[in-house]
């Protein structure tokens, strides 16, 4: 073998193990003739060993329960509710605290009687992280929950073609009775709430946005039902025509 | 597409952990840039280009971001010299920065890009072309700054040994 095709590269891949038989041998060969070669090989050789006795104790970090992706994943959970309803919240410009919302209801004329206030202030009390979110019920048990709390009206609706999977239910209380949302999220995070309530007096219809929220809202039978979404959601047209349809 | 796999991440957390703290050379950094990282991660796996391989996506993922909060906090330390008259502000010296020191050596020593080269080859044995990949540069780069790193790490060690060693005295 010709030592003139051993380039630099080839060294380095000796060293890390990367060549195949054939280039190792020439590099072997290669060596074995040139001892300055041979001796700046064998230095890169015990630089790696020495790196890799520092740091082979990988386990030997303390243990950080931060760093479970478990963990992680819920405080990633929470952290998205507090941005949509800071989002909101700074939309709407007022707190939803106790002396600022009345304030706003007092000055904006009407406000207290829109259709379907309470979709979107529930959408905002799931989303509400200051205090953690009301304790919800796991995916897996929204279904059966559901059809016993609201019988024929309460089927989950399947929104798996837009990626959305339901993630959380919360039994919540209107002026008219008992009512949840269903909370749903796409792998990127994205939440969409999908919420049932008895029917009010009238039966109500429509959609309307407010503090970056997009409610769309229908009545059927004894129940009236919302989805609610970011108003940039573009889903939120395909979710009408799914949802409104089957309900 | 599956979901990334809570224990196949579990798995790769301690060389997560490892190559971060190469990297900042500080323990609470270190977790710092892993948990931001696997933040990063967890919020777009749906981005994930390839099936196979985690380790590399997860590892370019944790040095982009050490690459960017680097830079960051760059431009945040010289606003801060400047406002406040002083040339550098120093980084804090804690008992745990000096241990990481020390275990790195003269690996410490290097640039930060030589360094992750380094530990990404020779410490995780990764090919030439994943290295390339976790750290966004062509091959030939790759090739050409091992070939720096593994010169100046001589050098340093090198020099250490032809050196009286320094003893602390009280």
């Amino acid at each position: 073998m010709n030592e003139t095709h051993v380039s630099e590269t080839d060294l380095h891949g000796f060293v890390d193990g990367q060549l195949g038989p054939a280039a190792r041998r020439q590099v072997e060969a290669y060596l074995a003739a040139r001892p300055d070669q041979a001796a700046l090989v064998a230095g890169w050789q015990r630089d790696a060993e020495r790196l890799r006795a520092s740091m082979a104790n990988a386990e030997l970090l303390p243990a950080n329960p931060a760093l479970d992706p478990l963990r992680l994943r819920q405080e990633l959970r929470r952290r998205r509710r507090r941005r949509a309803t800071l989002a909101a919240t700074l939309a709407l410009g007022i707190c939803l605290g106790a002396g600022g919302g009345w304030q706003l209801r007092a000055t904006v004329p009407g406000s207290g009687v829109l259709p379907m206030a309470d979709a979107i202030q529930a959408h905002r009390l799931f989303a509400d992280a200051e205090s953690g979110p009301p304790p919800g019920l796991p995916a897996d048990t929204i279904q059966p929950w559901l059809a016993a709390q609201f019988g024929h009206g309460g089927g989950l609706p399947d929104l798996e073609e837009l990626g959305l999977r339901p993630v959380e239910g919360q039994a919540l209380v209107t002026n008219d009775g008992a009512a949840a949302l269903v909370l749903y999220a796409d792998a990127r995070g994205n939440e969409v709430s999908f919420y049932i309530r008895p029917r009010p007096g009238r039966t109500i219809e429509g959609a309307r946005t407010e503090g970056g929220l997009l409610a769309q809202y229908w009545t059927h039978g004894a129940y009236s039902y919302a989805v609610v979404t970011r108003a940039d959601d573009p889903r939120a047209a395909r979710l009408s025509q799914l949802l409104a349809p089957r309900t | 597409m599956p979901d990334i796999d809570d224990a196949e991440l579990r798995q790769l957390l301690p060389r997560l952990r490892r190559f971060a703290l190469s990297l900042t050379r500080d323990p609470a950094s270190a977790d710092d840039l892993v948990q931001a990282s696997l933040e990063r991660a967890l919020s777009r796996w749906d981005t994930r280009r390839t099936e196979g391989d985690i380790r590399a996506w997860l590892f370019a993922i944790l040095y982009r971001q050490f690459s960017d909060g680097k830079r960051r906090s760059r431009r945040f330390l010289r606003l801060l010299g400047w406002l406040a008259g002083e040339p550098e502000p120093a980084a804090a010296s804690t008992e745990d920065l000096v241990l990481a020191k020390a275990a790195l050596g003269a690996l410490g020593e290097l640039p930060d890009e030589q360094r992750a080269l380094l530990v990404l080859i020779v410490v995780e044995g990764a090919s030439y072309r994943e290295a390339a990949q976790i750290l966004g540069v062509p091959v030939g780069t790759v090739m050409s700054r091992l070939s720096r790193a593994r010169q100046l790490l001589r050098s340093m060690v090198d020099g250490e040994a032809g050196r009286p060693r320094l003893r602390v005295v009280r």
